[in-house]
């Protein structure tokens, strides 16, 4: 909400203060001030100055050449105005202002003519539009060369704060008054209005009927009748700019000005065209259409609430006004509303309408069911004032559910328990006191009665704790440690296995990456996943915010090739990287979340000035795999090829971790590759991190007390035979006292035949109680060879 | 023989003198002292002398030997040295070449950050929990005191799925699920990714926070102002200013909001704070009851505080990132200044 310091000043004497000063009291007591600027901003050069002779221009005949007088200089202004005559009193922005509407100031030539200054308009202070102002500001009372400022109201400051949901008072400069007072130990200055009545009594002219007493427990309205409708005066048209509404009219202004110094929004309807001189506030009927204010045509729907004569909606109730029934120029006779709304009701029309209005927010956060009579009389008074009239006599007051105040009770030992000091009692009615909550002190408590603006919002004791505690402040309350007891359970989380992941395979050089958990539905459709795969079906967003980011991840690939490819993009072309995150999935009952890591790498690691380095490949990746899975979980991992459409058909493999599915790795299928314009091989693995941690446990394995003994064992395999395969065969044949194999060379290439290559393993034998003899070991290792020989089609060199 | 024996030792030390290899001195002591050598040759002519000067020749001459040979092994030290000398001259490189750097990895920001701000609760005795990020309404909002049609969901706008899921809007549902499966006392805090409706240079459409719940029956606003007090401090920096302001939140009661002192100005005004001199970095209060009656807690019985903040706010902060989407951009030019 936008006020200035002024108004405020006029419910609670605070200019004493500086603006900062005001605007950090009201923070710390939880109505932030976020804005706070000087209203005359830019105005210091704007004077009035007296005009001391007017010709007419030499060249164009729509222009005047004025002599201004601005105190004790002369200037020469050439303005296209009407009505400067000599000896008025205009506003004279000399160079160097600069105007709310954005113009600076200068000495310009305007066809032949010096011109030192401008002439200040309506437009200029940013008051109206163009085309809605006639001519310049004239205060012809006014002696030339005084400052502009407080002469047109600005010599004011603007304060924005933006209360919290639960505080529509605050949508109030009366409520923020309240507030102040409260922190200054002042008094509030309630305003007094009083107006004569001197129309018909006002039950002759207007009868209301409230058809839904849930939606509006209380409708109120004044007749006036006589009134002209003009411009406001400019008092009235600075306050409402700074609030940020636009002037219209002397009555619909005040309308406004009462919005934004009580808080409550009001309504005012061209009497003549209510027709049957009746308000009847009923929800709409099915089909039924109301062109509002802004001249939208709104199609109602049954649960709205609408305000309408004997005939047609004139209004959307606490929302915006009808075209219908809006008060013109030509209005003489008006009706005045002041209601009140159910909040919910108003919130959901709203919403359903896509409309936010001034009206709405302070109505959908609860309006004062009270005070909104205070609220038609001070808008009758302005009315009165500012476009004269008669009003009726007496007031409408429809009011079928009469507010309950509600009565709470303040224990001052629970008060100082729960806060955890102690807040002197006095203090402490004084606070409630302040804020209209009427105190009565009764053995160590308070007894209070919650005042109808606070009655959303205050309804238990733990709302008047909150309440003392802020304006006693929180900064006058002491931190401590707490001193209950530690919880006794444990709670378990995933935290310590993905930290875990997270630090091995940083440890292993990979960087850590965060993506969305939102992707683009083509980019899993460029993974080629059948139909019947999960992966293919992802949890979809209902209101995405844009196509990109409509579905749930059910792999972490699309948001590792996307960041590989983005790093491509702006020359990294060498990458290592991983990311740990939940996937999401169709279930049974909803939706299935999951924990995946996976591993992206491409391009060239470990090059340095005399290291050409290599290209990260396929068993860069596994090695990573492999190690994670040994230190998470401590289990055999095993690689079967397969055929995931993602990957290279001959460079892709299931991952199985003690017999469960893990996930999968490989190479990037080259279609994909070109897809994501990659520029070098990519290579990926995802895995289940739910199924990876296992725990391991460390056992400790005593040292070997006798020397082993390595031989060396060269073979010839066709290429179809695995490695796998070897070494299941190895380790089947061998006794007990082989206790390690290690490929040590691998080569393809002449002189060994087409399809096949030639693997060098290398042995370690290992007994426990001796050291092993030559003879021992040639005899097993011998057996071994043969064994192998026997069994699988390979041929060893010896 | 004497006068023989002294001319072979100057004649020895000249020699030493002049060699400047090891070589050249092995080859010296086979010459003078080898089986073939100059002094043997000498002593073999020892024969023809009378034998009453015998032992006194004979003591002379091993004299001159041990002094021969020390005089080498002198001559060997000073070589060898030189030798090396010359030797490590020729390894010499150039140091200012650069490192062969191991390679490095990491983690991200937001996982360093988020560590440090858990060592910092896990020290004073609150656990890790977590809870599922697509959640119901109940769970996200009606559970926290927040009814439908109720403005506060303005605050928060929402990610919807089809079967009336959302993606959680914030970390405080887990605080809902874990009063539902333990009692008091009960110290959590609850990291992860959350979700908003939301894009521009400070929001993005995911994000991460960190949820705090402590209940216990003793536990007072104080204390809630000490712990995350304590918080700002250890992740701040000792120096840091701190203060609490009144807010609202549905599901606490008293609210607070805290801000910590500007961290790029210090409080003098900047573009960061807003000329506030002072950042918000996190919401907080004691815990409303009535969010303890839709866990089955007795609000007369048990107290508490709640917390929540964001973890890209306290990174930016930390290392002063201005564009909070270079989080999710995953720039590894980015990425690697936080290894």
């Amino acid at each position: 909400m936008l006020f200035t310091l002024n108004w405020l000043d006029e419910f609670v004497d605070c200019k004493d203060l500086s603006p900062e000063e005001i605007a950090h009291r009201l923070t710390m007591a939880g109505l932030e001030v976020e804005g706070l600027s000087y209203l005359g901003e830019g105005l210091h050069q704007v004077v009035t100055g007296r005009i001391l002779a007017v010709q007419d221009h030499p060249q164009e005949r729509r222009w005047k050449v004025c002599r201004i007088s601005v105190g004790d200089a002369e200037v020469q202004v050439v303005s296209g105005a009407p009505y400067l005559e000599e000896g008025r009193t205009v506003l004279v922005a000399l160079p160097g202002a600069r105007l709310p509407n954005g113009v600076v100031v200068e000495t310009v030539e305007l066809k032949g003519v010096e011109s030192q200054a401008n002439l200040v308009s309506e437009m200029e202070l940013y008051l109206a539009e163009e085309g809605e102002v006639e001519t310049v500001i004239f205060l012809d009372e006014l002696e030339p060369g005084q400052e502009a400022a407080p002469l047109i109201y600005m010599d004011d400051y603007l304060l924005e704060t933006s209360p919290t949901p639960n505080r529509p008072d605050c949508l109030g400069v009366l409520g923020v008054a309240r507030e102040l007072a409260v922190l200054l130990d002042r008094p509030l200055k309630e305003p007094h209005v009083s107006f004569p009545e001197e129309g018909p009594p006002v039950g002759e002219m207007v009868e209301v009927e409230i058809k839904d007493p849930d939606l509006c427990p209380r409708y109120c309205a004044r007749y006036v009748e006589g009134i002209k409708v003009g411009p406001s005066p400019l008092s009235v048209k600075v306050r409402l700019r700074a609030a940020g509404i636009r002037a219209i009219s002397n009555v619909v202004d005040v309308t406004n000005y009462v919005l934004v110094e009580l808080g409550h929004p009001l309504h005012a309807f061209d009497y003549d065209d209510l027709r049957g001189h009746k308000i009847v506030v009923r929800r709409a009927r099915e089909g039924e259409v109301l062109v509002t204010l802004d001249g939208n045509v709104r199609d109602l729907e049954p649960d709205m609430l609408l305000i309408a004569d004997a005939e047609r909606g004139v209004a959307l109730a606490g929302i915006m006004g009808g075209a219908n029934s809006e008060v013109r120029r030509r209005s003489e006779r008006i009706l005045i509303e002041s209601a009140f709304f159910a909040p919910t009701s108003i919130r959901r029309t709203a919403k359903r309408l896509g409309i936010s209005t001034e009206a709405s927010k302070r109505f959908e956060r609860g309006a004062d069911m009270e005070g909104l009579v205070l609220a038609l009389d001070r808008t009758t008074q302005l009315i009165l004032e500012v476009a004269g009239g008669k009003a009726a006599r007496g007031m409408v007051d429809a009011y079928p559910r009469p507010y309950q105040p509600k009565r709470l009770i303040l224990s001052l030992d629970g008060l100082d328990n729960f806060l955890g000091v102690s807040v002197p009692h006095q203090e402490a009615e004084r606070i409630l006191d302040g804020l209209g909550f009427a105190p009565r002190k009764k053995m160590g408590q308070l007894e209070v009665t919650v005042p109808s603006y606070r009655a959303f919002d205050v309804t238990r004791e733990i709302d008047l704790v909150e309440e003392v505690a802020r304006i006693y402040g929180y900064h006058n309350i002491p931190s401590t440690m707490p001193a209950g007891p530690l919880p006794k359970e444990r709670v378990d989380s995933q935290r310590s296995f993905v930290m875990e992941t997270q630090s091995l395979l940083s440890g292993l050089g990979l960087v850590e990456v965060i993506n969305y958990s939102f992707i683009d539905p083509t980019s899993l459709e460029a993974l080629s996943f059948g139909a019947q795969d999960p992966r293919a079906n992802p949890v979809t967003i209902i209101n995405p915010l844009s196509e990109e980011m409509s579905v749930m991840r059910t792999t972490l690939l699309p948001g590792l090739l996307a960041t590989a490819q983005a790093n491509e993009k702006v020359q990294v072309k060498d990458m290592a990287f991983f990311e740990v995150g939940r996937v999401f999935f169709r279930g049974d009952n909803g939706v299935q979340e999951g924990l995946h890591g996976a591993v992206l790498a491409m391009g060239r690691r470990g090059a340095s000035w005399d290291d050409k380095g290599r290209d990260y490949d396929f068993f860069y990746v596994k090695g990573v795999v492999e190690e994670l899975a040994r230190r998470m979980r401590g289990g055999s991992l095993i690689l079967e090829p397969c055929d995931e459409p993602f990957l290279h058909p001959g460079r892709a493999a299931r991952l199985f971790l003690d017999g469960e599915g893990l996930g999968y790795i490989g190479e990037v299928h080259p279609r994909l590759a070109r897809h994501y314009r990659f520029s070098s091989r990519c290579y990926v693995a995802e895995f289940s991190l739910e199924t990876l941690a296992g725990g391991r446990e460390v056992v400790f394995e005593s040292l070997p007390r006798f020397p082993g003994t390595t031989r060396d064992l060269s073979m010839v395999a066709p290429y179809a035979l695995t490695h796998a395969e070897i070494l299941a065969a190895m380790e089947e044949l061998a006794p007990g006292l082989l206790r390690e194999i290690r490929l040590i060379d691998l080569y393809t290439g002449p002189p060994i035949g087409e399809g096949k290559r030639s693997l060098t393993y290398s042995l370690l034998y290992r007994a426990d109680d001796r050291t092993l003899t030559d003879e021992e070991v040639e005899e097993i290792h011998g057996k071994l060879v043969e064994g192998l020989e026997r069994r699988l089609p390979i041929k060893v060199r010896r | 023989m004497k006068e023989k024996l002294e001319a072979l030792r100057e004649k020895a030390l000249k020699e030493l003198e002049g060699l400047d290899s090891l070589q050249k001195l092995r080859d010296f002591q086979v010459r003078y002292l080898g089986r073939k050598g100059e002094l043997k040759t000498l002593l073999k002519s020892m024969g023809k002398l009378p034998s009453e000067e015998r032992p006194l020749v004979g003591q002379l001459a091993n004299r001159i030997k041990d002094f021969i040979e020390e005089a080498i092994a002198d001559r060997e030290r000073v070589l060898r040295a030189r030798e090396e000398e010359r030797r490590l001259e020729a390894e010499r490189i150039d140091v200012t070449l650069p490192g062969r750097g191991p390679e490095l990895g990491g983690v991200h920001p937001l996982t360093r950050v988020l560590r440090e701000m858990e060592e910092v609760f896990i020290s004073m005795g609150f656990q890790v929990a977590q809870g599922p990020e697509i959640e119901t309404d109940y769970y996200n909002f009606e559970a926290l005191n927040i009814p439908p049609n109720h403005p506060a969901r303005d605050m928060q706008d929402t990610f919807y799925i089809e079967g009336g899921l959302l993606l959680r809007t914030h970390t405080s549902p887990v605080q809902i699920r874990v009063m539902e499966r333990f009692r008091p006392p009960i110290r959590i805090i609850a990291p992860g990714k959350v979700y908003r409706r939301d894009a521009d240079v400070s929001h993005t459409p995911m994000f991460h926070q960190v949820e705090g719940l402590l209940v216990d029956e003793v536990t007072t606003f104080a204390d809630l102002k000490g712990v995350l007090e304590e918080f700002a401090l250890r992740l701040f920096g000792p120096r840091t200013r701190v203060r609490f302001r009144p807010s609202y939140f549905p599901f606490t009661e008293p609210s607070a909001e805290m801000d910590i002192g500007c961290v790029m100005c210090e409080g003098e005004g900047c573009r960061v704070c807003k000329g506030s001199g002072w950042l918000e970095i996190l919401g907080c209060g004691m815990v409303d009851p009535a969010v303890y009656s839709f866990v089955d807690y007795d609000p007369e019985a048990y107290r508490g505080f709640a917390f929540g903040l964001g973890v890209e706010r306290i990174a930016m902060l930390k290392y002063r990132i201005d564009d909070i989407r270079l989080f999710f951009e995953n720039d590894l030019r980015f990425l690697r200044q936080f290894l």
